[in-house]
This record gives structure tokens, C-alpha cells and sequence, in this order.
């Protein structure tokens, strides 16, 4: 009976996956053929065990055993936020690669850039009360699926989103369709397109304000506390610096990416954010200890740059 | 829920057998045999007592079992106070375990095997723990300690003490060659550095108190992950990066030499990146059994490959699904007796194949997921001292753990 469940469960994920499957997903995630190879590496072999066959005591630490400081099995090493290899495929002249360990796009959970982070995402599955969760913000309410993990955004079996960010997000259909260079993956610039904010918004979902003028003074006192204005368009050409990359934010050797809209480039939530882990500073009036989501003073609230940089970046000021 | 069917106990008590003459003798016969059996066994440990007695060796050696008749080892204990440990060597008196970290600073810990008692903790120099990733260990024939470095991608040197000697940083260029060459030379007691995040290398002449910087060496793009030096001081490494991943072996000169100031090894490469004959993707170790063949862990792949002694493919094993079959193969040892050990990350066990024959034989597994005594938590690694100690690398588990046949 439970070889019989377990044939059946394999058989039903590598269905799915192979007919829902868009683009190549990356190392061992998706792309699975119908054996049951392709799944050793995270799901025992031993079939003896029986039910234990799917059990995975902590999937922080299954991800970490390849994704860890070690990088033991993947070029990611989320831990300290660094692509361990040259990031530059073409170069075939051997020189020493200046890419070598550069920064992961998602940042980094106890480290990035060398540094010790001053805030990430929960991932070792301690905590699942999430700000604005269905509640305003400032206040919060536990996930769908019970303590975060490496699982709430990702789907270790693939997906048709970009970095196999899952289909459902704490219960809430996401789409992020992977833009530029087509499925080529190329781990050095962002290749998410204006659906990213949605990937932060299943969780955080009062936070999600896109009509103009969210920022206002009303609208904090009416839902609670801060939020800024994202998915309108931001385009910038005047003193102090210009938007010469359509898709990169620039001022003063500051740099926030914009989601890939076409013409006009959007404001996500990752404009300002990173997903897993920042070692931005926060000191002076820019600390902001007291604020929801701040469990210390010098939390950095995921930003991607130190105090009020952020900002400036836009409202060059 | 099932219940079996116990026979009543009143069933029992109704059989009831008189004494007979010829159940005397019987019994009289079988006390017979057991005392002969008794004087045999007592002979065969007299024998073997003696043996002991002129050439003092384990039990298991003194016997020399085949391996076929093989059985798993046992737990015996266990050894904390380490933080996410993923790597471990022993040195060559089996004294002192070596282990690295990758929790907390991420150091390399000197621990005396018997006691385990922490005796010192290392780690490269002018590092900081957001900048180093200590993963897989060697010791070479005079007890010096080779460590791969993932995020510093090289191999560091030290002594067996955990003082600094040297830096491999590419195939063919260590620091103290990349001094000596920047230098013309490398004068007694200069002391150098190397942090790949700090984009330099920086020497200090003898005597004085300031560091020099010197232009970044070429680094080749290499990414030295899996280590093992063999019986013979060959030195197998395995370059995991991307695209351009392979098995490379170095000269026994490598780690016989005094220091590595002129350092141009003739190394041979084999193997390269992928999923097809012959490939790997994410080679945890490198082996040589005791015919010459090698053999690559291949994590990501979930199989062990087999090279002839000449380097050309043979054949894979441990893939698929069923008893002997891994799931992500990561550190492994082969022992004197031609026993392959290997740690199963996912597996939660290490397998044992025997590999004195033509192909490779599944002896056994042993431990299972848990965080009990013998049971295992992402084990990452295994080492031997001789043919009997057994040490795992317990990631998750925060321990060594201490197994013997
Ligand atoms: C990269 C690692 C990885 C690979 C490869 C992988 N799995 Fe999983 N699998 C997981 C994790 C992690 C979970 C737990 C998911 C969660 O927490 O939501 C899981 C859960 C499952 C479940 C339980 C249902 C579910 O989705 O939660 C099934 C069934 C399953 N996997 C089957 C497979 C099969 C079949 C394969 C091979 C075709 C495979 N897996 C390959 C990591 C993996
Ligand atoms: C809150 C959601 C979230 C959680 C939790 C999360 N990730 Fe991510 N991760 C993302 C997003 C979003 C990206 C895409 C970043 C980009 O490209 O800008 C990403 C990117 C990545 C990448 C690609 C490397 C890169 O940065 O370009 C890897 C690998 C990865 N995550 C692994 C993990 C692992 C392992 C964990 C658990 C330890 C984890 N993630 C937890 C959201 C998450
Ligand atoms: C057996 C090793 C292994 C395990 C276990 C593993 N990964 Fe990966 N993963 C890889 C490799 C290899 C890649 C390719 C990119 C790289 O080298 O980092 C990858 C890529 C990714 C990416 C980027 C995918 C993309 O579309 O570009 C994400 C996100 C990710 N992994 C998340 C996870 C999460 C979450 C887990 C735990 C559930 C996990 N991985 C477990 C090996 C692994
Ligand atoms: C799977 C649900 C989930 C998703 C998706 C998610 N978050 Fe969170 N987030 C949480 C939870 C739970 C917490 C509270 C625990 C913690 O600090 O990690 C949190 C905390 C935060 C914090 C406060 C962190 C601190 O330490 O100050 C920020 C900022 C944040 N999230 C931003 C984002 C952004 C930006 C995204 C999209 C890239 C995102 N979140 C996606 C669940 C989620
Ligand atoms: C990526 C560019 C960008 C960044 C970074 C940015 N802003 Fe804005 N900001 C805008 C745009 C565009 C608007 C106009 C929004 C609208 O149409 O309502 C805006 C509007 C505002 C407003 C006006 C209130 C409103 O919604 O009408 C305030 C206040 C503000 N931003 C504050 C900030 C603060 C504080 C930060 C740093 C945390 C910041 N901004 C970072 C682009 C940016
Ligand atoms: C213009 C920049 C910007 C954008 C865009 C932005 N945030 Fe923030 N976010 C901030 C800043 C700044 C803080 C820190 C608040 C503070 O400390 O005052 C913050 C804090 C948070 C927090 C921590 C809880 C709190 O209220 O302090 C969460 C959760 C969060 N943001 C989620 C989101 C989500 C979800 C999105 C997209 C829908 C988003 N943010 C878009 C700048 C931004």
C-alpha cells in the first residue's frame, strides 16, 4: 500500500512537471525525465524506509546541503550571498575573473557582500507571522502553510516563474514570467519582469498599494503605517544623474533595479527590497528601531541600500 | 490496529514429559560437545593471544577476515562542540582529528581523537568568517593538513598544529611561488597572505612589521572542492567549476616536497562537466583504489564513476533506486582492505562497497535520519583510522560521530 502511494505520487509530480514545465529550470530543480534518478538528491532512495521516503526533517537544511557556505552542490551560496564562479560564460581566456563570488541577486541570509547582514527573511522555519499578512500593515498574521522556509517562495520541483518562485505563494497565485535574454539564465542581472511585486504581496498584501498617492499622510494613518507607491513606472532625466539604463535606477554610483515593463520600467517591491537577506547599515534618523517589522535598531527592513540611500536613489534630493 | 494471537499459558502447562534413561544420555552427549567446543575456542584464543603477544595488532587485522564475510560497524560515541561541521581528516598517529566547520567563525578545529578534548582551532589567516568556507581536509604522509576553501577557492596548507605554511591558488601557483616570482626570490622568514575578497597578496619581509601588497595572481578560474592524498602521496582534487569541472591529479612530490616555493607539478586532468560517461556534476572526492583505479563521488549525479588506472572511463554504479543506491554521495575514504566508504547526505547513512573485485559489491549500510546515538543529520563525511575507527562528519547533528567494526 504505501510503495503503491509513494510509485503514485511520483508518478502524479513528474506528470505535472513535465507538462507544466516552460522553461528549463535550473541544476536538479525540474526538468525531471519519468525516473525516479532525477529526485535521489533530495528525496531518499532507500526504499525500505518507506514512508520516511518523502520525509525531510528541515528543508532549510535539505537546501543548504548544496545552496550552504560550502557550495558543496550549486553555484549559489545563499548563505553569504556570492555566485561562487565567474558569472561571464563567454570568457574563455581563463584571466582572473573579477565576477568570482559577486553578490547574488537575492542578497544573502547571514552574510552579503562580506558583511554580516542586519536582516533576512526567517527561513529556518522559527517564525510565520508576516506583516500586512490580510492585516494592516504593522500588524501581523501567520502564513497559510504554517513556518516559512526555502519552500514558501520557492518550488524545489520547478516552475514556470522565474526562479522557480512557486505558483502558489501562502495560498495566493503568483506569475512571474522570466524577461530578457529569453530562458537563458543568467545569474548577474535581474531578470524578473513588473509580476514580482505580486511574489511579496502574497504575503505582505497591504503593503501592495498601487494607486498614486499611497504614500500620503492619509493613507498611513489610515492602514497603519508606511508604504510606498509600486508597480507605476519611474523614469528619470535631469541634474544630479540619469536613468541611463532603462532598468537600472542610478544616482551618484547608487544603483536599484526596475522590473522590465517594456517602455516604461516599474516600481517593485525588489526596487527597494531584496528577497533573502541585506547587510545594509542603519544608523541616525534612518534607524527606525520602533517600526513594525524592525526587531532591532539597527534592522534594515531587507533594504537594499544603507539608510535613507534608498530614497535619494529616486528623489534626488 | 492488529493483534497477534498469543497461545494461553494453561496450553503450556499441560505438556509434561516423564524422565526417560535415554534423555540422560542424550544430555550427557551434548555436555560432551560443549566442552569440546569450549577446549577448541580456548585453544584458538591461546593461538591467537600468542600471536598478539609477538606482533601486537587490532583483533579484526589478527583474524583477517575476508571481506565477504563483512558486517557493519557499531556506534561507539560521539564527539561535539563543533558547529556545522562538514569535513574531517585524522593525522597519521590517529591522534588528532581534524574537523571543519561551516557555523559560527567557521574554523578548522584540532581535537585529540581519544578524549575528544578541543586542543586548537585555525582557520586561513587575514580571513574573516563571511569570507572563508573551510569544506574538505587532507593529511599528507609527515601529518602537514591540506584544507579545500570554497569561498576562497584554494587549497591552504598547515602544519599538523594549524600553523599557516602555504596557499594553492591555482593548478600550478601557490603564494609563496607568486612571492618568490614577484620577488626574485623568497628570503628566509617573509611571511605572506592571500584573501581573494581583498583582490591582492600581501608579503612581509623579515624582521618587519609592515605588509606589502602586490598585484592579484591569476587564479584560473579553479574551484578545489573534494581532496584525498593517497598511501603513495598523490594528491586528487576536484575542480567543481562550472563548465570547466574535472578531476585533477597531482605528483606524490606535491606533498612530499619541504615547501611549495617552486611549484610547477606535471598534473594530469580526467573527467568533465555534465551528466553523460564520464562526467560529473559536483564531484565531492576522488579516489584511487589499491588496483589504481579512481573513482569520483558524484553528488549531484547520485552515482559513483570508475576510471581505469590509465584515466579512461569504465563504468558508473549507485545510481537508481534500491539498496545500493545513493542519493547525494558526498565525502568518502577507501581503506586499506579496498572497502569504499561513502556518505549518503540525503541517504542520512554511509554506504560500504567492497572493491577488490572486477565490479563494485554493496556490503551494507549503516545509520539512519534521526539525532539519536548512530543516527545521522546531513552527514557530509567520513574518515578512517586504519581499518577499524570510523569517524562521520554529523552536520545538522553538530558532531563527529565514533564507529568501530
Ligand atoms: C531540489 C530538491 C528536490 C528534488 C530534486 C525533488 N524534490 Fe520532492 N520535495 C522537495 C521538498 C523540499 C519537498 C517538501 C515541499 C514543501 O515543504 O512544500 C518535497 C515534497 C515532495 C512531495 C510531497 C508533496 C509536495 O509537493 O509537497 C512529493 C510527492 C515529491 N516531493 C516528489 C518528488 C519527485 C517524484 C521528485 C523527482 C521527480 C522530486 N520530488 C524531486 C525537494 C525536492
Ligand atoms: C520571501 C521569498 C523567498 C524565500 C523565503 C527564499 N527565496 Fe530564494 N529567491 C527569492 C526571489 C524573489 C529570488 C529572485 C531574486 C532576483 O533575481 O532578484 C530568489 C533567488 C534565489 C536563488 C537564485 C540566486 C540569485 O539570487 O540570483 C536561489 C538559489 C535561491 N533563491 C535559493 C533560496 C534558498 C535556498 C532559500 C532558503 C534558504 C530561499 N531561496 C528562500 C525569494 C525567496
Ligand atoms: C542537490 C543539490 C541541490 C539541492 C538539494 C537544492 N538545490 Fe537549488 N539548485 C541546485 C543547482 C546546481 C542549481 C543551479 C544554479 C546553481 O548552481 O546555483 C540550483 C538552482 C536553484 C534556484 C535557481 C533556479 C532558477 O530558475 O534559476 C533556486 C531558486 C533554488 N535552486 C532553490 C532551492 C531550494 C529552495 C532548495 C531546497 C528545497 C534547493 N534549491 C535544493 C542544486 C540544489
Ligand atoms: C512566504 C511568505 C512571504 C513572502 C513571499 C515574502 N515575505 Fe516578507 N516576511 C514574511 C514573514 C513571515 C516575515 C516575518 C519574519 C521575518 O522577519 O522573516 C517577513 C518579514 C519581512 C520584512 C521585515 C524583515 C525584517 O527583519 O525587518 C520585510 C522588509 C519583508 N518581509 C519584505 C518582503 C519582500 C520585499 C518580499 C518580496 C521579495 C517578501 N517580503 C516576501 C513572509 C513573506
Ligand atoms: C524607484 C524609484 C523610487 C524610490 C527608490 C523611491 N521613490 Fe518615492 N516615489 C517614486 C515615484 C515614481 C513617486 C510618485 C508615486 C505616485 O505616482 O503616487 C513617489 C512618491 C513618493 C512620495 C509621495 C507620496 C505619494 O505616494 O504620493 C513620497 C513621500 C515618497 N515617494 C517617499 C519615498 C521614500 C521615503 C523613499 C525611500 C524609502 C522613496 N520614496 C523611494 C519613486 C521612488
Ligand atoms: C520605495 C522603496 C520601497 C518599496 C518600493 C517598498 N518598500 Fe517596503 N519598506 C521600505 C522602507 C524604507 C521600509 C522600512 C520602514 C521603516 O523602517 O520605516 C520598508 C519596510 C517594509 C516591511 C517591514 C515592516 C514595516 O512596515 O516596517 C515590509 C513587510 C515591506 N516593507 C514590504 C514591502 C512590500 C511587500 C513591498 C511591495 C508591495 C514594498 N515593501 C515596497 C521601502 C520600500
Amino acid at each position: 500500500m504505501k510503495k503503491f502511494l509513494i510509485v503514485l505520487a511520483v508518478a502524479l509530480v513528474s506528470a505535472l512537471t513535465l507538462t507544466t514545465m516552460a522553461s528549463a529550470n535550473g541544476g536538479p530543480h525540474g526538468g525531471f525525465t519519468p525516473t525516479t534518478d532525477a529526485c535521489a538528491g533530495c528525496h531518499r532512495t532507500h526504499t525500505a524506509t518507506g514512508p520516511n521516503l518523502l520525509i525531510l526533517n528541515s528543508t532549510y537544511a535539505l537546501c543548504t546541503t548544496c545552496h550552504g557556505t560550502t557550495g558543496t552542490g550549486a553555484d549559489s551560496n545563499v548563505i553569504d550571498g556570492v555566485w561562487l564562479e565567474g558569472r561571464n560564460p563567454t570568457d574563455t581566456t581563463g584571466d582572473a575573473n573579477t565576477l568570482i563570488n559577486a553578490p547574488l541577486l537575492a542578497g544573502g541570509f547571514n552574510f552579503y557582500k562580506g558583511v554580516a547582514t542586519t536582516s533576512n527573511h526567517a527561513v529556518q522555519e522559527t517564525t510565520a507571522a508576516a506583516w500586512g499578512n490580510g492585516v494592516n500593515r504593522g500588524l501581523t498574521a501567520n502564513l497559510a502553510g504554517g513556518n516559512m522556509n526555502c519552500a514558501s517562495c520557492h518550488d524545489p520541483h520547478g516552475s514556470p516563474n522565474y526562479r522557480i518562485i512557486n505558483a502558489f505563494v501562502n495560498g495566493v497565485a503568483v506569475n512571474v514570467a522570466q524577461v530578457d535574454e529569453g530562458a537563458t539564465k543568467s545569474y548577474d542581472t535581474e531578470q524578473w519582469g513588473a509580476g514580482q511585486s505580486a511574489v511579496c504581496a502574497a504575503c505582505h498584501s497591504s503593503y501592495h498599494q498601487t494607486t498614486a498617492g499611497s504614500g500620503s499622510a492619509l493613507a498611513m494613518v489610515a492602514t497603519g503605517g508606511y508604504t510606498h507607491r509600486v508597480d507605476m513606472s519611474y523614469s528619470y532625466t535631469g541634474p544630479g544623474g540619469t536613468n541611463v539604463n532603462p532598468e537600472i535606477v542610478g544616482f551618484g554610483g547608487l544603483k536599484l533595479p526596475l522590473a522590465q515593463t517594456g517602455t516604461a520600467n516599474a516600481v517593485v517591491c525588489q526596487t527597494c527590497h531584496l528577497p533573502h537577506g541585506s547587510s545594509a547599515v542603519m544608523t541616525g534618523h534612518a534607524n527606525s528601531g520602533a517600526l513594525p517589522g524592525n526587531t532591532s535598531a539597527t534592522d534594515s527592513a531587507l533594504l537594499r541600500l544603507t539608510n535613507r540611500a534608498t530614497c535619494e536613489v529616486c528623489h534626488q534630493k | 490496529m492488529t493483534t497477534n494471537s498469543i497461545p494461553e499459558s494453561e496450553d503450556i502447562a499441560l505438556e509434561h514429559s516423564v524422565e526417560e534413561p535415554e534423555k540422560e544420555e542424550k544430555r550427557r552427549r551434548r555436555l560432551l560437545l560443549l566442552l569440546l567446543l569450549l577446549l577448541f575456542l580456548s585453544c584458538f584464543c591461546a593461538v591467537l593471544f600468542l600471536r598478539y603477544l609477538f606482533k601486537p595488532a587490532p583483533l579484526p587485522e589478527l583474524m583477517s577476515l575476508p571481506v565477504e564475510i563483512n558486517y557493519p560497524p557499531h556506534y561507539l560515541y560521539s564527539v561535539y562542540g563543533v558547529n556545522l561541521p562538514v569535513g574531517a581528516a585524522v593525522s597519521p598517529d590517529g591522534k588528532k582529528l581534524y574537523v571543519a566547520e561551516t557555523g559560527g567563525d567557521r574554523l578548522i578545529k584540532i581535537i585529540e581523537a581519544d578524549s575528544g578534548r578541543l586542543l586548537k582551532e585555525f582557520m586561513p589567516p587575514n580571513t574573516s568568517p563571511g569570507e572563508r568556507s573551510p569544506v574538505y581536509l587532507a593529511v599528507d604522509a609527515s601529518g602537514r593538513v591540506y584544507v579545500t576553501d570554497r569561498l576562497q577557492h584554494a587549497i591552504f596548507i598547515y602544519t599538523g598544529d594549524g600553523e599557516y605554511l602555504d596557499t594553492i591558488i591555482a593548478p600550478n601557483l601557490t603564494l609563496s611561488a607568486y612571492i618568490s616570482s614577484q620577488l626574485g626570490g623568497l628570503p628566509q622568514g617573509t611571511k605572506y597572505l592571500y584573501n581573494i575578497f581583498q583582490e591582492g597578496a600581501w608579503y612581509q619581509p623579515a624582521g618587519a612589521t609592515d605588509w606589502v601588497s602586490l598585484p592579484v595572481p591569476k587564479h584560473d578560474g579553479w574551484s578545489p572542492l573534494g581532496l584525498t592524498i593517497t598511501a603513495d602521496g598523490r594528491m586528487l582534487v576536484t575542480n567543481v567549476v562550472s563548465e570547466k569541472s574535472s578531476i585533477i591529479e597531482f605528483p606524490a612530490s606535491v606533498t612530499s616536497t619541504e615547501n611549495w616555493t617552486d611549484f610547477s607539478p606535471t598534473f594530469t586532468t580526467f573527467g568533465s562537466y555534465g551528466e553523460g560517461d564520464g562526467q560529473f556534476l559536483y564531484p565531492n572526492d576522488a579516489l584511487v583504489d589499491s588496483r589504481g583505479r579512481y573513482y569520483s563521488i558524484d553528488g549531484n549525479n547520485a552515482r559513483i564513476s570508475v576510471w581505469d588506472a590509465t584515466q579512461k572511463f569504465q563504468y558508473f554504479f549507485g545510481s537508481g533506486t534500491g539498496e545500493g543506491a545513493v542519493s547525494l554521495p558526498r565525502g568518502a575514504y577507501l581503506d586499506d582492505r579496498n572497502r569504499l566508504f561513502i556518505v549518503d547526505a540525503v541517504g542520512q547513512n554511509v554506504k560500504v562497497y567492497g572493491v577488490s573485485g572486477d565490479q563494485p559489491e554493496f556490503l551494507y549500510a549503516f545509520g539512519d535520519l534521526g539525532v539519536d546515538d548512530g543516527q545521522f543529520n546531513y552527514p557530509n563525511d567520513v574518515v578512517l583510522f586504519g581499518t577499524n575507527i570510523i569517524y562521520i562528519v554529523d552536520r545538522e547533528n553538530n558532531r563527529v560521530q565514533v564507529w568501530s567494526y
